[in-house]
């Protein structure tokens, strides 16, 4: 299929500042954009951010193919928009006839698994100091020298920290403090300064056979 | 072109956590795959299967090794590079549409589980915050988002707890009336309704089942009771890098690098997708910079950019640029060399073609 008539099967404009699908709104549809921006917004604590800013041939809404989950942002047209929208039912259809689109979508994926997995190992360690060490390697994972890394800083809060290992604040505090009194780490508002990842390794690596190395 | 390689019983092709781009097919022989199940609990062995990949996700995603493939018997295995890789999955849609079909399942499993253990996702709570969404935008007086969002929850929960506030909030809208002060308070109604105070949901319920570049890649939530010294009070840095996008489009580079430079300057990152606005501004100021034709410093913040960003999709971009700037600088040598890489770079798309019709054009000149 060409991308003429592709456009006029699953094509869709919206003009600047419209709104293509609002957070919590349940969804099953993903978009490539054609022309124009896109912007992410979220509400957050009675403020409207933007997260991302989104241009042609990038793809966004994608996790709805695979259940009909609350949209997590809101998408709005910063100017006029032209987009491909699909769903699970033309999904087959755009794939065979935009092989680079399903290559784009197999990296996206293999991406979000990895991502999930890592952090659902969080959730299943049984206890929370391991929990809080883990957040930390796996936050200094994306540094690209991060098998000789010994001090980092990481942007992150204490109420982020909590919120990866899914547990209260002030318990996730307590331990943190604990660390900061014998000299592990330093705290400060919006971020932390680890000393030395090592520590943290071998934390997790008594609790894991295969530690995140 | 993917080269077949042998492997004898009992040797390793990869150890788990190893890095490694290459992806594999069985050909002859029989590997395992073996794992560790997340919660440590088990050991995990998989068969390959004869033509089967393996290595994929790893490989694509430039992840570590996530088992370690063992050779059981004598066997040959195709190997290919990522790039090869994508030059024929372009051709194999059957094939890529098979192992999107493996992966969404794998993807949907794991976010159940994460909802398991943290034992959210009730659809009330979620229709509760749709309602909020569009109160909060017909408060700021943003009715047509507003509209969207009541119209949105009458579409999908007709027969919802709220309906009534739903369709009495989108009326007024349609009349053009401003936020009515005689409904009760949406916190208040909530709490009649359902017999207990609302539980907000966290913003942490959204970081895992959320979509692409909505804060997926392991981002937490926005940083608390701290504000951004470059970017003013409720400006984030995505903001402040769309006001450089907005110069760029108006062809008022100079200002739009000084913007572009604010946004790169910013100490403080509230998450993964503040990192990826980072990148964009590195390119989009080199962009810019290439615009003004400031070819030294283009090349300076491309050759960054390629260095701090190996991943990013706009690598074989960035490449084209700097030839086009050593071009400009008239080192037409180092220019046709970039050229040529450029050109030789999947999926042969028109930034390959543009490359070619360059190199071929400064050979023959």
């Amino acid at each position: 299929m060409q991308m003429g008539n592709l456009y006029s099967k699953f094509g869709k404009t919206f003009t600047p500042s419209e709104i293509i699908f609002c957070e919590f709104e349940p969804g099953n549809d993903f978009y490539l954009i054609q022309h124009g921006r896109v912007k992410i917004t979220k509400i957050v604590k009675d403020k409207e951010k933007t997260m991302d800013i989104l241009g042609a041939g990038d793809i966004f809404g994608e996790m709805a193919i695979l259940e009909e989950q609350p949209r997590s942002a809101s998408a709005v047209a910063v100017d006029n928009v032209s987009v491909l929208h699909f769903n699970r039912e033309n999904f087959v259809s755009l794939m065979t006839s935009q092989p680079q689109l399903a290559h784009k979508l197999l990296v996206i994926f293999s991406k979000r698994i990895y991502d999930a997995k890592r952090r659902l190992m969080i959730l299943l360690l049984d206890d929370l100091q391991a929990k809080v060490a883990d957040v930390f390697l796996m936050l200094s994972e994306k540094e690209p020298n991060y098998r000789d890394l010994r001090q980092i800083t990481l942007d992150v809060s204490i109420d982020g920290v909590a919120n990866w290992c899914g547990e209260p604040v002030d318990k996730v505090q307590q331990i943190i403090n604990h660390w900061v009194k014998v000299g592990k780490m330093d705290l400060y508002v919006d971020r932390i300064v680890i000393h030395n990842l090592n520590d943290y390794k071998r934390i997790i690596q008594a609790k894991r056979k295969t530690p995140g190395e | 072109m993917p080269v077949p390689r042998k492997y004898s019983a009992g040797s390793i092709i990869y150890f788990v956590n190893d890095i490694g781009e290459d992806i594999f097919v069985l050909q002859q022989g029989r590997v395992v795959l073996i794992s560790t199940s997340l919660d440590q609990k088990e050991d995990m062995k998989e068969e390959v299967q004869r033509g089967e990949f393996f290595g994929v996700k790893s490989a694509l995603g430039h992840y570590p090794r996530e088992e370690t493939a063992q050779v059981l018997s004598d066997s040959l295995v195709l190997v290919f590079k990522v790039t090869e890789f994508e030059a024929f999955s372009v051709k194999n849609s059957r094939i890529v549409l098979q192992m999107l079909k493996v992966f969404s399942s794998q993807l949907r499993k794991i976010h159940k589980s994460v909802r398991q253990i943290l034992g959210e996702d009730s659809a009330l709570e979620s229709s509760v915050e749709l309602l909020r969404v569009a109160e909060y935008y017909y408060r700021q007086n943003k009715t047509d988002h507003a509209l969207y969002a009541y119209d949105a929850y009458i579409r999908h929960y007709p027969d919802g707890a709220f309906i009534d506030r739903a369709r009495r909030m989108s009326q007024s809208i349609k009349k053009g009336e401003p936020f009515p002060l005689d409904v009760p308070k949406l916190d208040e109604e909530i709490e009649r309704v359902m017999g207990h105070t609302p539980i907000r949901f966290g913003d942490y319920s959204q970081t895992i089942t959320s979509d692409n570049t909505m804060g997926t890649e392991l981002e937490p939530p926005p940083m608390v009771g701290f504000d951004d010294p470059a970017s003013g009070n409720d400006e984030t840095i995505a903001d402040v890098y769309a006001r450089g996008l907005d110069l760029f489009a108006q062809s008022r580079f100079a200002q739009a690098i000084e913007v572009f430079e604010q946004v790169l300057q910013t100490k403080t990152l509230s998450g993964n997708s503040d990192v990826k606005v980072l990148e964009k501004a590195l390119y989009d100021q080199a962009r810019s910079y290439l615009k003004m034709s400031k070819n030294d410093s283009a090349i300076e913040k491309l050759s960054t950019f390629l260095k701090k960003y190996p991943r990013s999709d706009n690598q074989k971009k960035a490449m084209l640029f700097i030839a086009l700037a050593l071009e400009q600088k008239k080192e037409i040598a180092r220019a046709i060399g970039i050229y040529e890489k450029v050109a030789q770079m999947p999926p042969k798309d028109k930034d390959s073609i543009q490359a070619e019709t360059k190199a071929k054009k400064l050979r023959g000149g």
